[in-house]
């Protein structure tokens, strides 16, 4: 079975192919014309989606030498996400599994982001605990079997790469911040200095007092003071961030005893979240896994492999073409219906 | 030649199956919200009543605004969606031209004259653009201009358009002309020739996206 994914929820057009669960292909477009901004401005995204994604859909299709008669099943994500991006995405998809008279599986972002784990693990096994970090989510979701999840702990303010972006900007160091802090941090030493953990002994995290503090960090000190101590400074701050991070999915782990322990979105890319999280596992001799790098931030593989996943354990008629099929921007992954 | 045309410029939108110029089967739905939900159960049931399966589709006709920013995505992601499955051109209308069009017809007193046509900008404001009726075409005499409501103190002559008689005070005003399907791929088969787009095109926002750089 052929699976094409289409993932079109924040600044990236993604296009897939998949078969029988193997990525034959992953074809994207990252919007560069946010970096300017220090965000992304959703009608700018938008714009960009539209008039690029039957470029990226072509080349998704040629790179895994396959014609579009040739697919048995489109996924595309619905939600969480930007309303205008997400629309593109989902009518292209719809458009196209109208027209080709195949089904269309609606895929939740998160949940496609937690399961990025499964293309390189088919094997995973249940029940386990994910920690879903990324732009706009930081959530431990605790999976009993597939499709059920049960939410631990979530931010309350900010998601952890939300606050390494704003962070990566005070430092005047661009946007997105993530692959920018890594480098720096993995050059330093993160005992330079100390900024606190948020929300400690609770299942939640927070993420917005961190930023504050090392606001006034940086006001506080001059600029070539800042400048000159960047890769240490960094080092520090990413500590505090997956320190928060490893803790509560240490503690939550210690409760709810999963077979396996996942890290799942953009931030889940992170060398020093990865260390510290595989030397728990390590301890504890409890299975972790994490996406390889180009899994973990947003991709349409995750959003095939989902589509693909849900078609095998419910079959297709579950996903007969659903002319009224829309997004949803807020769509929570504990409300997961099918 | 058969055109499926499909308009989501405006809070109304349509979907027509035509044959040429003649209009086979139609429909429409109107909520601000709705366009995505409807789109497609619109596209089935307009060919469900033309009798038609989705391979007789020759050509896409693509309503291309100005309008509403979300609506325009929404119906030109669809269409550009279906295309690539069946492999089929999409021809671009801009939506003023099919509410020109409708003008025209509508009221052939103004045949001879020109029609200032005037479509809700969504955001209290509104784009206007004179028209003339060339055969079975209609042409521009001006460029697209955004005014915002209230705006018509040199604007003389008949205007018609979709916006809401409370927000402008035109001298004389044709009211309720939408932009509609039929019309869309009425200029769709005329242009047929002329008009050809490739995978990136995009609608005609008309309106820059403007942001402060941080
Ligand atoms: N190596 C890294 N270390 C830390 N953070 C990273 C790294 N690589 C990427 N990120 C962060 O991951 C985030 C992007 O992840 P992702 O694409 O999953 O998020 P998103 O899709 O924007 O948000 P969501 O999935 O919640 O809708 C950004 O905030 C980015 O800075
Ligand atoms: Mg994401």
């Amino acid at each position: 079975m052929i699976v094409l994914g289409i993932e079109s929820s924040c600044d990236d057009t993604s296009v897939s192919v998949l078969k029988d669960g193997n990525i034959l292909s992953v074809a994207t477009n990252t919007q560069t014309v946010h970096s300017g901004y220090g965000g992304v401005i959703p009608e700018v995204a938008s714009r960009a989606h539209l008039k690029n994604i039957s470029a990226v859909l072509k080349n998704a299709l040629d790179k895994a030498a396959v014609g579009l008669n040739d697919i048995d099943a489109v996924g595309a994500t619905y939600g969480p996400g930007l309303v205008g991006p997400l629309l593109v995405g989902l009518n292209f998809a719809k458009g196209l599994a109208f027209s080709l008279s195949i089904p269309l599986v609606p895929v939740n972002h998160i949940e496609s982001h937690i399961l990025a784990n499964f293309i390189e693990h088919p094997d995973i096994e249940y029940p386990f605990l994910a920690l879903v970090v990324s732009g706009g989510h930081t959530e431990l979701v605790y999976s009993p079997s597939f499709g059920k999840y049960e939410l631990i702990g979530r931010t309350r303010d900010d998601a952890a790469g939300e606050c390494i972006d704003k962070v990566s900007k005070m430092l005047g160091r661009g946007f997105p911040g993530g692959k920018i802090m890594d480098s720096l941090a993995s050059e330093g030493d993160s005992g330079f200095t100390v900024f606190p953990r948020g929300m400690k002994n609770s299942p939640d995290f927070s993420f917005s007092g961190l930023k504050t503090a090392v606001k006034y960090y940086i006001e506080k000190n001059d600029k070539a003071f800042i400048d000159q101590n960047i890769s240490d400074i960094a080092a520090s701050f990413i500590d505090s961030v997956t320190d928060s991070l490893t803790e509560k999915l240490f503690s939550a782990a210690e409760l709810k005893k999963p077979a396996t322990v996942l890290l799942a979105g953009g931030v889940s890319a992170n060398t020093s979240l990865r260390k510290k999280a595989s030397a728990y596992a390590a301890k504890k001799s409890i299975r972790l896994c994490y996406p390889s790098v180009q899994y973990c931030t947003d991709n349409a593989a995750m959003t095939a492999m989902s589509a693909y996943m849900m078609i095998k354990k419910y079959g297709t008629d579950r996903f007969r073409f659903d002319p009224e099929l829309d997004a949803v921007p807020f769509l929570r992954i504990e409300d997961k219906k099918i | 030649m058969y055109i499926l045309a499909v308009e989501t410029s405006s809070d109304r939108a349509s979907v027509s199956f035509l044959k040429e110029t003649k209009i086979i089967a139609s429909g429409s739905v109107s909520g601000k919200y709705s366009h995505n939900k409807r789109l497609f159960e619109m596209i089935e049931n307009v060919l469900k009543s033309a009798c038609m399966e989705q391979n007789n589709i020759d050509l896409f006709a693509l309503g291309t605004g100005p309008g509403s920013f979300t609506g325009l995505r929404i119906g030109a992601s669809a269409v550009k969606g279906m295309a690539t499955a069946l492999n089929k051109k999409i021809i671009p209308v801009p939506s003023i031209d099919a509410v020109a069009l409708r003008a025209f017809e509508e009221n052939p007193d103004y045949g001879g004259s020109d029609i200032g046509i005037a479509v809700e900008g969504m955001q209290k404001d509104f784009f206007y653009c004179i028209y003339t009726r060339l055969e079975r075409e209609v042409v521009k005499k001006s460029e697209i201009v955004v005014h915002p409501y209230g705006f018509s103190s040199y604007i003389d002559g008949v205007t018609a358009g979709n916006v809401e008689e409370i927000n402008v005070s035109f001298k004389k005003y044709i009211p309720e002309i939408w932009p509609e399907a039929q019309y869309v791929g009425r200029l769709a088969y005329i242009r047929r020739f002329t008009d050809s787009s490739d995978d990136s095109f995009e609608p005609h926002y008309h309106k820059e996206f403007k942001n402060v750089r941080v």
